[in-house]
């Protein structure tokens, strides 16, 4: 898997078919130098953030991955330990393809499938957002939960009822109210005592 | 309130057309109830029993209408910009003319999502205030933040945060009545009184309980408040 480009393979890729038992301390140190000092170039929170997101994330909190099942005696480097089960996953199914990262005068490549291409892609174009307030994905799931009533069971009563709230909600925004609330006691008021 | 004499007098009623339609019917009873009352409640909902698959009774919206806020109060209910979003495809969906109501203007209070929300929930027997009150087949009103937060009930403590400081359900023949305010409300028995009138279907006419005056509804409460006072 040599590239013409140059490219830093300080993930280990390049040992993923056949990996050691269990590298000396001495090999460990050396890696570790390497990836350190790449690694200490990037802007740390774009690396985790990167990380995080792209297949290497492949437990679904998306932190930094730690030992996989497998019984592989791997360093407790999370870098490294990652690379084993990339391309072992069964359940995604998905093509996975390389993607090349250039940051900054470094270069990276994962192998990512298309999703979490585009979620790389999608984050590198908003700045990391401050997390939206809470009550954003309570409302997108709110939205939900009214479109699929009003799509299921009993949508008439559902449908009829806010056309009904939206029409007043209009008179209302339209209407002055120089008194006070003239509509209460206006349709039935009159009624009561006759 | 078991010996009330209710005399059905074909006088001046505005439902006594056997061809009205009974869902504009429920409609009528939640805007009188609302407009009749001399305190400010925001809203008026009526849950009504339905059985799903496995014939279990649950409660589902019936109908409903949003009085609005009493001017004279401000309510920070902030920016959403995403409810507006919301709304208005909530509007596109249910197929609007466009040129009908036009968008959603202005921000939508926290009172209105929460009535808006109200519409895609449903209650088991027991499950929540509407449920309680069915399944109880008692009163349960709410009033005070204090009373909403630690009721044991998400719905309650939605309402307190989304501005409520009172919440009733009184349970009905085949449903439950909920009425919210962003007012503190004591209990109040005439209205309760009302309710039952209104919206129980063996009360009145014994038949289909859809002909009714109002004329007579306001006589009868009045006639319970003299006896009341002339015992005093």
């Amino acid at each position: 898997m040599s590239r013409s480009a140059m490219e830093l393979d300080f993930f280990g890729m390049e040992k993923k078919l056949s990996p050691p038992p269990k590298p000396s301390s001495f090999e460990r140190r050396r890696s570790f130098r390497d990836i350190q000092g790449v690694v200490s170039k990037i802007n740390p929170e774009v690396l985790k953030t990167v990380i995080a997101n792209g297949s290497f994330g492949l437990n679904k909190s998306g932190s930094v991955p730690c030992t996989p099942k497998e019984d592989t005696a791997f360093p407790s480097l999370p870098l490294h330990d990652s690379t084993v089960r990339q391309n072992c996953d069964p359940k995604k199914g998905t093509e996975t393809a390389p993607m090349t990262i250039f940051y900054n005068g470094m270069v990276a490549v994962f192998d990512v499938s298309p999703d979490k291409a585009q979620d790389i892609l999608l984050l590198a174009e908003e700045e990391v957002k401050k997390p939206a307030e809470s009550s954003d994905s309570k409302v997108t799931s709110d939205q939900k939960n009214i479109l699929g009533t009003l799509n299921g069971d009993f949508p008439i009563a559902r449908r009829q009822s806010l056309q009904r709230f939206l029409e007043k909600r209009k008179e209302r925004s339209n209407m002055v109210e120089p008194y006070g609330c003239p509509n209460k006691h206006f349709n039935f008021g009159h009624m009561i005592f006759s | 309130m078991e010996d009330l004499i209710v005399s059905s007098s074909s006088s001046s009623s505005m439902l006594s057309s056997s061809q009205e339609n009974p869902a504009t019917t429920l409609q009528q009873k939640l805007q009188y109830i609302l407009q009749t009352q001399p305190q400010n409640w925001t809203y008026a909902i009526f849950w009504q029993t339905s059985k799903d698959d496995n014939g279990r009774i649950f409660l589902v919206w019936g109908d409903g209408h949003f009085q609005g806020i009493t001017k004279h109060k401000v309510h920070k209910s902030g920016s959403h910009p995403q409810r507006k979003k919301v709304m208005r495809g909530i509007q596109a969906l249910i197929g609007e003319n466009p040129d009908g109501y036009g968008p959603v203007d202005g921000d939508v209070t926290d009172m209105e999502w929460y009535y808006v929300m109200s519409l895609a929930q449903s209650f088991s027997l027991g499950d929540g205030v509407p449920g309680k009150a069915f399944s109880s087949g008692s009163l349960v009103w709410l009033s005070g933040e204090n009373q909403l937060r630690f009721y044991n009930c998400e719905r309650a403590k939605e309402a307190q945060t989304h501005g409520m400081q009172t919440m009733v359900c009184i349970p009905t023949t085949n449903g439950v009545l909920e009425l919210g305010s962003d007012d503190m409300i004591t209990e109040n028995w005439n209205l309760v009184q009302q309710v039952k009138l209104i919206f129980d279907s063996s009360g009145i006419n014994g038949s289909s309980g859809q002909i009714i005056s109002f004329s007579d509804i306001g006589v009868v409460t009045g006639f319970q408040e003299e006896e009341a006072k002339a015992k005093k």
